[in-house]
């Protein structure tokens, strides 16, 4: 008895506690380092578009661990570059089986359009827990009809002319969030 | 002898001023130059080869028809902000001293415009489906990418080749002033106008060819990367889109001009491999603070 609980005090729950610290600074980390991950962390329904191997790592070259029906109703947890890390969420069988497949090899579920103002606190909850405002802004969208019937506003380009900015003060905005320019080519086929 | 006062001298300063502007243009709306546009226009037409100069007035007039069927959303945050990512992405392109103006349009509807000459449009109801700087500079990215291979200008061109619109405009322009008595600018600028709305109308109503828009969005998704974003945030657009109900209205117009995203997405494969190492960006935490 005295074995098992000096057992579980000395070896288990440090171990555990330590686990939790890890995992709560990493994800402390992320949060703060914001600006250079490019992992997106929001969890979405879909299914896979063709029959798919799940990879054990995120690139082409990464050992397979399972082949993974097309249609099966997945889990997207999170992006790294172009791969997402999914989950199966297959009701036919207790197994759930995880890994990475091409972003290309996936298809979200249907979501409704979200709907709301710019500019409110619903936008900032739509992102942080995943759930779709409501508020309708009353201001309708335009089809082939309101162009057709569009009369030429010449005012609103006054307007348009106000928002403008410098390419100086875009650049100083830019590298503000150690946005930087890189070698990949524009037109690379011409 | 009295002297006047600095309210009475700037508004004699003002009034001399706007005397001034209008001998030499005819015709001004606030700061905008009608006058210069009338000369323009004709010229447009009269000309088989068209300048920048031309094609920023085009795309002016283009953009008023836009604005004439849904207004600009009246914050200025977030048009100020919209026109700092486009005026980066913009710097980074083939074009950049182009005069790059982007405005944010009061729609629910989900979509995105350009117009020759540097004027590029997202609608408040895109804006609210995104989640974070690089899928914004995404859309924006690829109407630049329009307006750098000048595929409005190439269209326009074309339709006004095939119905010869050159030559219905100066018959008709000339009729229009053999039989009433307004001035000959005023009359040119009815009848240009009138052209070209009708033409801007039927360009944003039909849309682009398939093919320039599948070559927006290669050209984009590279823009995009070196720009510093994280260029899968395009694929993640097309996905998001493509999973908004097809028969929501606010996409009918998008749908109407572009091909479906899950074809723009399998067009893009080739390019997920040539970006593979791409470590850019997403920004999630500076979009979101300028959302609110």
């Amino acid at each position: 008895m005295s074995k098992a609980f000096t057992y579980y005090f000395l070896i288990v729950l440090p171990t555990v506690m330590m686990l939790l610290a890890i995992s709560t600074f990493n994800i402390s980390l992320a949060f703060d380092n914001e600006l250079t991950s490019q992992i997106s962390n929001k969890v979405r329904l879909g299914q896979l578009i063709k029959d798919t191997h799940l990879l054990k790592q995120p690139r082409y070259q990464s050992d397979p661990l399972v082949l993974v029906k097309a249609e099966e109703n997945i889990n997207i947890k999170y992006r790294q570059s172009a791969w997402y890390f999914i989950s199966t969420m297959n009701s036919q069988t207790p197994e759930t089986f995880s890994g990475w497949v091409s972003m290309l090899s996936v298809r979200f579920d249907s979501t409704p359009k979200r709907e709301g103002d710019l500019g409110v606190q619903s936008l900032f909850s739509s992102v942080t827990h995943d759930s779709l405002p409501t508020v309708s802004t009353g201001i309708r969208g335009f089809d082939e009809g309101d162009l057709k019937n569009a009369k030429a506003d010449l005012s609103q380009l006054i307007l348009l002319k106000s928002y403008t900015v410098s390419s100086n003060t875009a650049v100083a905005f830019a590298h503000s969030a150690k946005l930087a320019s890189n070698k990949t080519k524009v037109k690379e086929d011409k | 002898m009295k002297y006047l006062t600095l309210p009475s001298y700037l508004c004699v300063v003002t009034v001399f001023c706007l005397l001034v502007a209008c001998k030499s243009t005819s015709l001004k709306i606030g700061n905008f130059d009608v006058g210069k546009l009338v000369n323009q226009g004709v010229k447009v037409f009269n000309a088989s080869n068209i300048d920048e100069a031309q094609e920023i007035q085009f795309g002016e007039n283009m953009s008023a028809v836009l604005l004439g069927a849904r207004p600009l959303y009246e914050n200025k945050e977030i048009n100020v902000y919209v026109n700092k990512v486009g005026m980066w992405l913009a710097s980074n392109s083939s074009r950049p001293d182009l005069s790059w103006q982007f405005g944010v349009i009061n729609s629910t509807a989900i979509n995105a415009f350009a117009a020759p000459g540097g004027f590029v449009f997202i609608t408040s109801g895109m804006l609210m489906q995104l989640e974070n700087e690089a899928q914004l500079a995404a859309v924006l990215a690829h109407e630049i990418s329009h307006i750098t291979e000048q595929h409005h200008l190439n269209a326009i061109k074309e339709e006004a080749n095939r119905s010869a619109i050159t030559e219905s405009l100066f018959i008709s322009a000339q009729a229009y002033q053999d039989n009433t008595s307004a001035n000959d600018e005023d009359k040119n600028y009815g009848i240009w106008a009138k052209k070209v709305t009708g033409m801007a109308q039927n360009l944003y109503a039909k849309g682009l060819g398939r093919d320039d828009e599948l070559q927006a969005d290669q050209l984009g998704i590279r823009l995009l990367a070196k720009s510093g974003y994280d260029a899968f945030a395009y694929i993640d657009n097309l996905q998001v889109l493509a999973s908004i109900d097809a028969d929501d209205s606010a996409l009918a117009l998008l749908y109407q001009t572009h091909p479906a995203p899950s074809q723009r997405l399998a067009a893009l494969a080739e390019q997920l491999d040539k970006l593979a190492m791409n470590q850019g960006l997403l920004l999630t935490k500076r979009f979101i603070s300028q959302m609110n």
